[in-house]
């Protein structure tokens, strides 16, 4: 039986697209293997070169209906034992995970619109997703999700969303993404892919915390890691929201009115205090570190080399990523140690340009003491000169 | 300014024989003539500021590939006075090509150069090509971007010059491409070989001046004043006033000393050589490819060591110092001129 | 003709002579000073705690001799694996000493200076001990750092 695939010898003489097609696609997707062929999913036989190779008694299938398509691809892709021998790096979990999703479980009750295999990953074309044209590479996968779940008459029998995909653009995360950023989060990084679930309110913290680690222990030591749960709120997304989640750095911690704190504490008189320290900490640190860094710009931009500038600016980054986390634990005597370090970082930056304006401010003061003697030099040689001529001209030959 | 007053001998000069020295120096005369006549005294205290500063920079430059453009940097932000010192040596360099060419355009133009001082023509020019040979290496040594693509650019420009090109280009880059050995053979050249041949040839050159006095042929009976006091008094002032303007370019007009070189990086846009290679820079950049059957660069790169040779050949072409000469002279200053100011738009 | 400048020294002459040598004087310290502070010689950054390599590098009971800021440091390991590391500069004539399993001391070659493996100075002309650097092994790599 192997090598022998007259299904698409035959079918790439037809004349019919509908026909013709699969057969072109299949010779260059991952399945073109001899081993796996048009009958690995088609069933028939491929040895057969008339019409009686789609015989229904040797379980031909023509076209498997939505609901059948998981479990033909399964067949394969779940048996260990086959995949080991095809293609010992693929996993064979998808089957499992997808049975479990979301996706899965819809598909199995007879969604005909529920995605299953073939809807993301391709059909006769299917290419691995390391491909930069497969649909689940990562490059594409935003728009593959995006493509179902921004259509707001698909999603209508659903009743959800269908803004995730343009709030992701403009969130902090999709900028980092298009900017070509290999650590930014596309959909599935959060959602999975075969086992596409949205993460609730009890889950979320540990989608974010994947990568967010240290902010993720810090909250869990602050006091609304335990109010949340109480209550039911997401974690993270109580304050950062999930698909547009902003930069850190314009959230706002305050008392003022389109600060975060205020839309849950707007009248609890304890909680404000505090964040109003803390804002007033972070602010302080904002403003001295925003200070430092243009002090290095105009420093730069004057022409001035300043030795240590790079090193200084990174001390300052790292030290201002590190109160950023902290500010989770919401204790402003936790705010005071990368403060210090902040500050460090900056009075390091000032000193260091101080000292290079110092040293020109010095040259300058040396460069006109030096003009001003060449000047008197310049001038007594020039009188000297003129006193030769007069001498001269008055009789000497 | 000692024994300005003549009155007898100080200590020390009756132990150099002042007063000897002093009687040949006064009995030599030479033309009063404008400024012109102070340009190779001019030169040559560049030249002494650029092996000034230079002997200082070396104090602190590494030449490797790895270390050069840091090192520079550290010269400029860190060592006191660092950024004035190389600041001296750039801008010198760049103004003592400037006085090279004056000095031979005024040479030219009063036809100085005919016989009997071909002698000093030729020395003068040997020591314009060393010169432009210590700015090309020079150029190289801070490793920077921009002295990346000059060394690239301009030693595979010289692999189109005629009979001696692929030894030049080859010789130029130490080696076949713009690599380590590059940096190491354009320092060799920059702080020993050249500058060692350069001060051999200013003796020399001084003294085919010395023993041929470079009066013009149109000038001969001019007003004159001996070499000591009057013209060096005249030639101490014009040195005074060049320190000056290197100093104040060395302050106020800071060469930046660039990003360090990274041959993954591409190319800077809108790179230019430097100015005394402008006006070439803009014909090659707007000549058809072909000339003349011939490649467009190649053709124009001999075109060019063609003008070099007539140069050269001057004393031989026109013996007289003609006034053709000079016309000729300022057309071709005034093309380029206008050549380098187009390659600036 | 060429005396002709012999005249008899007016005061203006003398004085502008005097200018003249005032100043260039003066614009040689101006040149001067700028050189004189250039090429002073600049202090060494210290690079810190140096790693001098992995705890298995030094065998039981040897003296190695590696670089600290560019400049050699014994590091002697006991028999029973602690480390001790010295300034290999001898303390009389800064010749570089070195660590003698079989006797069991440092000796400086130049002048037979003798030190203890606590680097205090025991025979010959070294004046003071052996200046003590302090290192710590963090995860199998040794690292010194100055005292």
């Amino acid at each position: 039986m192997e090598g022998i695939n007259t299904c698409a010898t035959c079918h790439a003489t037809l004349t019919d697209a509908k026909l013709r097609g699969p057969a072109k696609d299949y010779v260059t997707s991952a399945h073109r293997d001899e081993r796996i062929g048009c009958v690995g999913c088609h069933k028939g036989d491929p040895r057969d070169p008339t019409v009686g190779a789609h015989a229904r008694a040797l379980g031909f299938i023509a076209h498997p209906a939505q609901s059948e398509v998981a479990g033909i691809c399964g067949g394969c892709h779940a048996d260990a034992d086959f995949i080991r021998h095809v293609n010992a790096r693929l996993p064979v979990g998808q089957y499992a995970l997808y049975s479990l999703s979301l996706h899965g479980r819809l598909a199995a009750g007879g969604d005909e619109r529920a995605p299953t295999c073939a809807t993301c990953h391709g059909k006769h074309d299917v290419l691995p997703p390391a491909s930069p044209k497969s649909p689940v590479n990562r490059a594409n996968v935003h728009k593959l999700c995006g493509g179902c779940h921004s259509d707001a008459k698909r999603m209508s029998p659903y009743q959800i969303r269908t803004d995730q995909l343009s709030k992701w653009e403009k969130s902090v995360h999709g900028l980092a993404f298009k900017k070509g950023n290999p650590n930014a989060p596309t959909c599935n990084s959060c959602h999975g892919a075969h086992s596409a679930t949205p993460p609730d309110a009890s889950s979320v913290a540990r989608a974010c915390g994947r990568c967010h680690e240290e902010e993720l222990a810090l909250f869990e030591q602050s006091p609304h890691s335990k109010g949340f749960r109480r209550r039911g709120l997401a974690e993270c997304v109580a304050c950062h929201s999930n698909h547009d989640v902003a930069p850190a750095s314009s959230l706002h911690v305050g008392v003022t009115p389109d600060a975060m704190c205020t839309k849950c504490h707007a009248n609890d008189e304890k909680p404000m205090k505090v964040a109003d320290t803390i804002a007033g900490l972070l602010r302080g640190a904002r403003d001295r570190s925003a200070a430092a860094r243009a002090t290095l710009a105009r420093a730069r931009d004057a022409g001035l080399v300043v030795p240590g500038s790079s090193f200084a600016l990174d001390q300052l980054s790292t030290a201002e990523l590190k109160l950023r986390a902290v500010v989770h634990t919401l204790d402003p005597m936790r705010l005071e140690a990368p403060i210090a370090s902040i500050d460090r970082a900056v009075a390091e930056a000032e000193k260091l340009v101080s000292d290079v304006e110092t040293t020109r401010k010095t040259e300058r003061r040396g460069y006109y003491v030096a003009l001003t003697v060449a000047g008197l030099l310049f001038l007594s040689l020039l009188l000297k000169s003129l006193e030769l001529d007069r001498r001269r001209r008055q009789g000497t030959p | 300014m000692m024994g300005t007053d003549g009155q007898g001998s100080s200590w020390l000069g009756a132990r150099i024989g002042w007063d000897a020295i002093r009687a040949t120096l006064s009995a030599q005369r030479v033309a009063r003539r404008n400024f012109s006549h102070f340009l190779g005294g001019i030169t040559l205290l560049l030249f002494l500021l650029e092996v000034g500063s230079g002997v200082l920079v070396l104090l602190y430059y590494r030449p490797d590939v790895a270390q050069a453009h840091a090192s520079l940097e550290r010269i400029v932000g860190e060592v006191p006075y660092g950024d004035l010192i190389r600041n001296v040596h750039a801008w010198s360099s760049d103004l003592l090509v400037l006085s090279l060419v004056a000095h031979m355009f005024t040479v030219v133009v009063r036809g100085s150069f005919r016989s009997p001082r071909e002698l000093s023509w030729w020395s003068g020019q040997a020591l314009l090509v060393l010169c432009i040979g210590l700015a090309f290496t020079g150029a190289i040594l801070p490793w920077s971007q921009e002295a990346y693509l000059q060394a690239r650019v301009g030693s595979e420009l010289a692999r189109y010059v005629p009979f001696v090109g692929n030894w030049l280009h080859h010789f130029l880059r130490g080696g076949d491409e713009v690599t380590s050995s590059t940096l190491q053979h354009a320092f060799g050249f920059h702080v020993a070989a050249l500058p060692a041949a350069v001060t051999a040839l200013i003796f020399l050159h001084l003294f085919f001046v010395q023993r041929r006095a470079a009066t013009t042929p149109r000038d001969d009976d001019a007003p004159t004043m001996p070499v000591y006091p009057d013209f060096l008094v005249r030639q101490a002032a014009a040195w005074t006033a060049t320190f000056v303007v290197v100093m104040t370019l060395a302050i106020f007009a800071q060469r930046s000393v660039g990003v360090a070189a990274d041959p993954r990086l591409p190319s800077v846009v809108g790179a230019r050589p430097p100015w005394y290679f402008l006006a070439f820079h803009h014909v090659v950049r707007v000549a058809p490819r072909d000339l003349l059957g011939m490649d467009g660069a190649r053709f124009l790169v001999a075109a060019m060591c063609g003008v070099g040779l007539a140069v050269v050949a001057l004393p031989l072409l026109d013996r007289r110092g003609s006034r053709l000469t000079a016309y000729l002279a300022w057309i071709f200053l005034l093309a380029c001129a206008l050549l380098s100011a187009y390659a600036l738009t | 003709m060429s005396n002709d400048d012999r005249a008899p020294t007016a005061p203006r002459r003398d004085f502008l002579g005097m200018a003249v040598g005032a100043s260039a004087t003066a614009v040689a310290a101006a040149i001067g000073y700028p050189v004189a502070r250039f090429v002073e010689p600049r202090p060494m950054p210290s690079s810190g705690p140096t790693l001098v390599g992995k705890v298995e590098d030094f065998a039981l009971g040897t003296g190695k001799t590696v670089l600290v800021d560019e400049k050699p440091v014994l590091l002697l390991r006991s028999a029973d694996g602690h480390f001790r590391a010295f300034s290999a500069i001898c303390t009389h004539l800064q010749c570089v000493v070195g660590y003698s399993a079989e006797r069991n001391q440092i000796e400086c070659p130049c002048h037979k200076g003798v030190y203890s493996v606590e680097g205090v100075n025991i025979a010959g002309p070294p004046p003071r001990p052996l200046e003590e650097l302090v290192v710590s092994v963090r995860e199998g790599s040794v690292i010194v750092s100055e005292a």
